[in-house]
């Protein structure tokens, strides 16, 4: 084995996960090339202390709703999809309805018309999960977990406070400000 | 479907395989349970990656939210984490190209256990100055110098060195050959050795 692809396999040679035939070519190797030695110890320090980023935590608390966040985002964007669809179906139907549109372009309507029903049918089919039996508008709109509801009331709470402080805490208690920075909010309220 | 990460939990806990199908059978109570498995783990390698709190939970959220959206395409030939683990990367590696220009850091609490680290004591640990100091310190430069990386060779570190992934499951995330990951990771490591110098120096 050649210096070079010795190299390749540093890591593995270190964690032992090299078959038997690999591992006594490189150890033959780094016995015979010192500079090769040296190598593989600077690689293994590299590891190592690459490996310290490890214990670095997320901060404290701001996973615990992360559940309850998910599936709020889950009904937005279910919502959102629906809404699209929706909207332009309605504006299709405008469309192919009004008496200044020629035939040619009402066929055409129409055929777009059903492509859309079809795809808002298929969307409506593949959303698996309990906001199936309901509106999706109305999912959104309402907190369905307890966690949602402790969010939102802490929220409350934060709103009362000075500005500067509320957008400091809100990602700690909350877990998260995506959502307020990205205008969610609006439907929490 | 049960793979090498099932094999990790103890005995008593279901595998991730039940909890898709209920998912699939409309049980959302059961992708909170994969939530709950996973979230933190997901969160460690996106946050490795994008070195900032709050993108790292958005882009734990969508990867979750995308995975969730797919679960459907989900085959079972890899085992759930490794597919999981490939979408928050990719996910994750979309953003940051997106984000080149716009570098901003948000830094992490250390675990108190870095201090019983051999790696820690041998290559961070300076008597004269002070813990707190040390530690922010080597996260500025360990973030910074992860930075200067490549897209593709930072996933690859992240996953070998900080999240210790074999080089096939690593292989499969990123989607490139074993070979591919043995080459980045040395290449990354070379560039790395440059650039934390001041740590890799025998005390």
């Amino acid at each position: 084995m050649s210096p070079d692809k010795a190299r390749l396999h540093f890591a593995e040679y270190r964690k032992g996960t090299l078959d038997a035939r690999t591992a006594g070519e490189i150890r033959l190797l780094l016995q015979s090339n010192s500079e090769l030695m040296a190598e593989y110890e600077m690689d293994g320090r590299i590891e190592a202390l690459v490996g310290l980023k490890r214990y670095e935590l997320p901060a404290e608390g701001s996973l615990d709703t992360f559940a309850a966040e998910f599936h709020r985002r889950r009904r937005y964007a279910e919502a959102s999809a629906e809404s699209v669809l929706l909207r332009f179906r309605d504006k299709l139907h405008d469309y192919v309805l009004s008496p200044t549109t020629s035939l040619l372009r009402t066929a055409a309507g129409a055929a777009a018309l059903a492509l859309i029903v079809g795809l808002s049918l298929f969307h409506s089919a593949s959303n698996h999960g309990s906001t199936r039996s309901e509106s999706a508008w109305a999912a959104a709109a309402r907190p369905h977990h307890a966690d949602d509801i402790a969010a939102v009331n802490a929220s409350v709470v934060l709103a009362n406070n000075d500005v500067e402080t509320a957008s400091y805490v809100l990602p700690r208690i909350n877990g998260d400000a995506g959502p307020n920075v990205h205008g969610f909010s609006q439907f929490e309220f | 479907m049960a793979g090498e990460k099932d094999k990790e939990r103890p005995e008593q806990d279901p595998p991730d395989s039940l909890f898709i199908e209920q998912t699939l059978a409309g049980d959302d109570s059961a992708f909170d349970r994969l939530i709950e498995r996973y979230k933190n783990r997901l969160y460690s390698v996106i946050y490795h990656i994008v070195n900032h709190h709050e993108d790292a939970y958005d882009l734990t959220q969508e990867a979750f939210l995308r995975a969730y959206k797919s679960l459907k395409s989900y085959q079972g030939k890899a085992n759930f984490y490794t597919w999981l683990y490939r979408i928050a990367v990719n996910h994750a590696l979309n953003f940051k190209k997106r984000r080149k220009d716009a570098l901003s850091i948000s830094l992490n609490e250390f675990d108190q256990n870095i201090e019983k680290d051999r790696a820690f004591k041998e290559l961070v640990v300076n008597e004269k100055a002070s813990k707190t100091l040390l530690l922010s310190e080597l996260q500025e430069k360990l973030n910074d110098s992860l930075d200067k990386l490549s897209e593709e060779h930072r996933a690859v570190v992240v996953l070998h060195d900080v999240e210790g992934l074999p080089h096939g499951e690593i292989a499969k995330i990123v989607g490139c050959s074993e070979g591919t990951v043995r080459s980045r990771l040395h290449y990354a490591h070379l560039q790395l050795k440059s650039l934390l110098a001041n740590y890799l120096k025998q005390k």
